[in-house]
């Protein structure tokens, strides 16, 4: 009996101690890694560098050798953007401070423009999308437009982010910007009043040979209202079919695309959400929200259709309720989340991926030189845009991917 | 007296159980950061304040980071040495070094081989050229550095004697512009770019000329090759050939090279009385045996990188004893000290051969025997190159790192303050 108590509290120290040592495996949720028992325990072991000594060293070395033409921060950062890229996954990252900083302004929106979307191009940026009642429309800025300089300075090579951030700035402030227009010889210049700018992220009209058109540019919380008024009452109108434009979409709330799914698809899983640990959900559609589409729909799309954007087009491919048009989708079928670390620095990281009814997953791979390799929705109909071509968007006779939409659509009819 | 003395036990009954959740806590700690785990835990306290960057040290930094993605990254991972391989890869390119390279674990390999005489690919060493004014307002930490611009040009260094590339006719100084179908974009293309642009704005070219070349930009971007990718395709493999446009004198040239192991001797007898050395690893013993003489002709030409530990140890060889000179970090530090212990017993008079194929240790070779006047060069004096010392990490990878150039006289460096204290090396495996 007297033997038993000191053994009894023997082990509950032992216990406590097993408790304390796997405490980061059981708070993070994964089973107790016992190697790192083993670690302690066998001293040969100890011999070898730990990955963090290994850093350590290298990382006074470089420092010690360099010290001039670099600094502390500057190492560590480059140090933590390695260690995270050393995952291979082109979305996960790390933001260093700065960066981190110019993100959250951004998404809280302090940040005033001239309201457009733009994409990348090697003389500067390429007007992706004018928004309506935006100061760029109002000044005559149009879509295809490549911006060369902003405020007198050339910015040819640079990237997208960097010319964005000079473009922004505070509401009622001007911004000089030269543009060349396909078309049009010499350089034109615009002098912009930045503004607050809504984004206005569904559009829709009747194109002849009633065909109803709904362009939506991103998936936002009022998107899914805008977009089923905008399906129902072409609905009602017995059209002959629909054509749904997610060109440049990068995607938004992954609900608000499940919403408008449900006008098309009833009660079947849209997208399973694959955890870590093979812990899921699937989303569904809702029960009883669909229209009649009885027409033919296609959905237009290209490489900067991404996230929602490619989930609303894959289900409803996945389903044959629609058939894609354009260009091959970006790829982009996972969920990240931030998270923060000391000195302003922040984490993106994937915790989750997903997975379409059929296409499974449609995740982006690319090769050491960041070249696409595979990923991404494969259209139906691939209808490239000609270079220097005199584009303009949603209509008829100057957007090829358009026009192809509309050929299927007369081709299919079924009234 | 009984209860007093039950109060005390429960007390230390608690005190220890603490202490033992505690103690495995830390050792979890010990175990995952080896000797550099602080008695401060590092948990998930600290990601919660706002501590300073300052005031995180960077192995600290490096440990929350890896334990934020282990604990929530979608696919399970650990954090190995592949980790720390990342980490150091993103701050050797960081420096933006012509000669400071990473390369994964069989690169590395590969890399070795040619440190030994042993080439594969098409059987070269490669150069690289910077935008210098680029280069500098990154190095001066200036916040409007344009990474573009910052893009290589890429050169052939040295071709290798008995290589596929030499039986081609490629040749030292040629520029690569395609591999396999794929393009170098440098940052002189994105320039080009630019300049035409400006031109537009003053008039002096149209818009139609500005679209044609942003058109044969935009091809090239699609189907970049970069740096790394280059080396690979021209320095690894020993099957398949290599497709390659080059511009030599300002003409583009296709040439189909093959892929093959190339075996270099250290030391060659050419047929017109000079001699080729070359500083691969392990040539010490070879090049101690050659009887150096008066009146010698030393080729230095298609040196390769070579060795500099090897070819400072082969200095006793023709220098007499003594300084002669260090190589200088960019902050003015004495990186390193050359000096020579024994010497011949007459100190020859030679002559070197070089040209801009002469690079690595070879270049610095040629340097410090000018330097030191017991040599004069036939051709022209190689430019001022780093110095390199090479790196192996645990996982197998590893990299270079330029730590200086060479001084012949270390008085014309102002601040000769006393050498850099060796780093803990790395223990090689």
């Amino acid at each position: 009996m007297k033997i038993f108590k000191p053994i009894l509290f023997l082990a509950i120290l032992a216990t406590l101690f097993g408790i304390g040592f796997f405490s980061r495996d059981i708070l993070a949720g994964a089973k107790p890694n016992t190697a790192a028992l083993s670690q302690i325990f066998s001293p040969a072991k100890k011999a070898t560098e730990t990955p963090v000594e290994t850093f350590q060293n290298h990382y006074n070395y470089i420092l010690a050798k360099h010290g001039q033409s670099t600094t502390q921060d500057k190492l560590r950062n480059a140090a933590m953007s390695g260690l995270v890229n050393s995952l291979g996954d082109p979305h996960t990252n790390f933001l260093e401070p700065k960066i981190n900083e110019r993100f959250s302004t951004e998404t809280s929106g302090n940040y005033s423009g001239i309201g457009a979307r733009l994409g990348p191009d090697p003389l500067g940026a390429k007007i992706a999308t004018v928004f309506k009642n935006s100061p760029a429309s109002a000044a005559g800025i149009k879509d295809g437009d490549i911006i060369t300089s902003v405020n007198g300075k050339n910015v040819a090579g640079k990237e997208v982010d960097a010319i964005v951030e000079n473009i922004l700035g505070e509401a009622g402030t001007n911004v000089k910007i030269t543009v060349i227009r396909a078309g049009t010889t010499g350089l034109l210049n615009f002098d912009i009043t930045r503004n607050k700018v809504e984004i206005p992220t569904v559009e829709s009209k009747m194109l002849d040979g009633k065909i109803g058109y709904i362009s939506v540019s991103g998936f936002s919380e009022p998107t899914p209202i805008q977009f089923e008024e905008a399906v129902r009452s072409f609905d009602s109108t017995n059209p002959t079919g629909l054509i749904i434009d997610m060109r440049g979409n990068p995607g938004g709330l992954l609900e608000a695309a499940v919403k408008m799914l449900s006008l098309f698809v009833d009660n079947k899983p849209a997208v399973t959400i694959k955890a870590r640990d093979d812990k899921s959900a699937t989303l569904n559609t809702l029960t009883g929200q669909t229209v009649r589409a009885n027409y033919p729909i296609t959905i237009l799309m290209n490489s900067d259709s991404a996230s929602a954007a490619e989930i609303f087009a894959g289900v409803m491919r996945d389903y044959n309720k629609a058939k894609l048009i354009g260009d091959h989708s970006y790829g982009k079928a996972s969920v990240q989340e931030m998270r923060p670390l000391p000195g302003g620095a922040s984490a993106k990281i994937t915790i989750a991926k997903y997975l379409l009814p059929a296409s499974g997953n449609i995740g982006r791979k690319v090769d050491d030189d960041g070249n696409y390799l595979s990923g991404g929705l494969a259209p139906d109909f691939k209808v490239e845009i000609p270079r220097n071509f005199d584009f303009k968007a949603a209509t008829p006779g100057k957007d090829p991917q358009l026009d192809k939409a509309i050929e299927y659509i007369t081709g299919n009819r079924l009234n | 007296m009984q209860e007093g003395k039950n109060t005390a036990w429960t007390f230390l009954v608690i005190i220890l159980s603490i202490g033992s959740l505690c103690f495995g806590f830390l050792s979890r700690n010990q175990a995952d950061m080896g000797s550099l785990a602080t008695n401060k835990p590092v948990g998930v306290g600290l990601l919660a304040t706002t501590d300073k960057f300052s005031t995180t040290s960077e192995s600290e930094y490096f440990f929350e980071l890896a334990e934020l993605l282990r604990r929530y990254y979608v696919e399970p991972i650990k954090i190995d040495q592949k980790m720390a391989s990342g980490a150091i890869r993103g701050m050797v390119t960081s420096l933006v070094d012509p000669e400071s390279n990473f390369y994964d674990k069989e690169q590395f390999q590969t890399f070795i081989a040619s440190q030994k005489g042993i080439y594969s690919g098409i059987g070269i060493e490669l150069d690289y050229k910077y935008n210098q004014k680029e280069l500098q307002k990154l190095q001066s930490g200036s916040s409007e550095v344009d990474s573009l611009l910052l893009l290589p040009q890429i050169f052939v260094g040295s071709v290798m004697p008995g290589s596929p590339a030499e039986q081609a006719g490629l040749l030292p100084g040629d520029e690569i512009r395609i591999v396999n179908g794929k393009y170098v974009v440098t940052g002189n293309d994105i320039k080009s770019l630019r300049d035409l642009q400006t031109a537009v704005t003053e008039k002096r070219a149209t818009t139609e000329q500005l679209n044609k070349k942003r058109g044969q930009i935009e091809d090239m971007v699609k189907n970049v090759l970069s740096a790394a990718k280059t080396r690979d395709y021209l320095l690894h493999g020993t099957e398949s050939e290599v497709q390659l446009t080059i511009k030599r004198d300002g003409k583009d040239i296709r040439l189909d090279i093959g892929r093959k192991i190339t075996k270099v001797k250290p030391i060659v007898k050419n047929l017109d009385g000079t001699i080729s050395i070359r500083f691969f690893k392990g040539s010490t013993r070879e090049i101690q045996n050659l009887k150096i003489e008066s009146g010698m002709k030393i080729d230095l030409r298609n040196s390769g990188l070579g060795e500099f530990e090897e070819m400072e140890r082969s200095l006793s060889q023709f220098l007499p004893t003594g300084d002669h000179g260090g190589v200088i970090s960019p902050d003015g530090h004495i990186a390193r000290r050359i000096t020579t212990t024994t010497a011949p017993k007459e100190i020859p008079k030679i002559t070197l051969i070089t040209d801009h194929s002469t690079i690595g240790a070879a270049a610095a070779f040629a340097r410090i025997l000018v330097g030191a006047k017991v040599a004069t060069i036939e051709g022209t004096l190689p430019t001022e190159r780093s110095w390199l010392e090479v790196q192996n990490l645990p996982d197998g990878s590893g990299y270079t790192l330029a730590i200086g150039k060479f001084l012949a006289d270390l008085n014309e460096s102002k601040s000769a303050v006393a050498a850099n204290t060796n780093p803990q090396k790395p223990e090689a495996k």
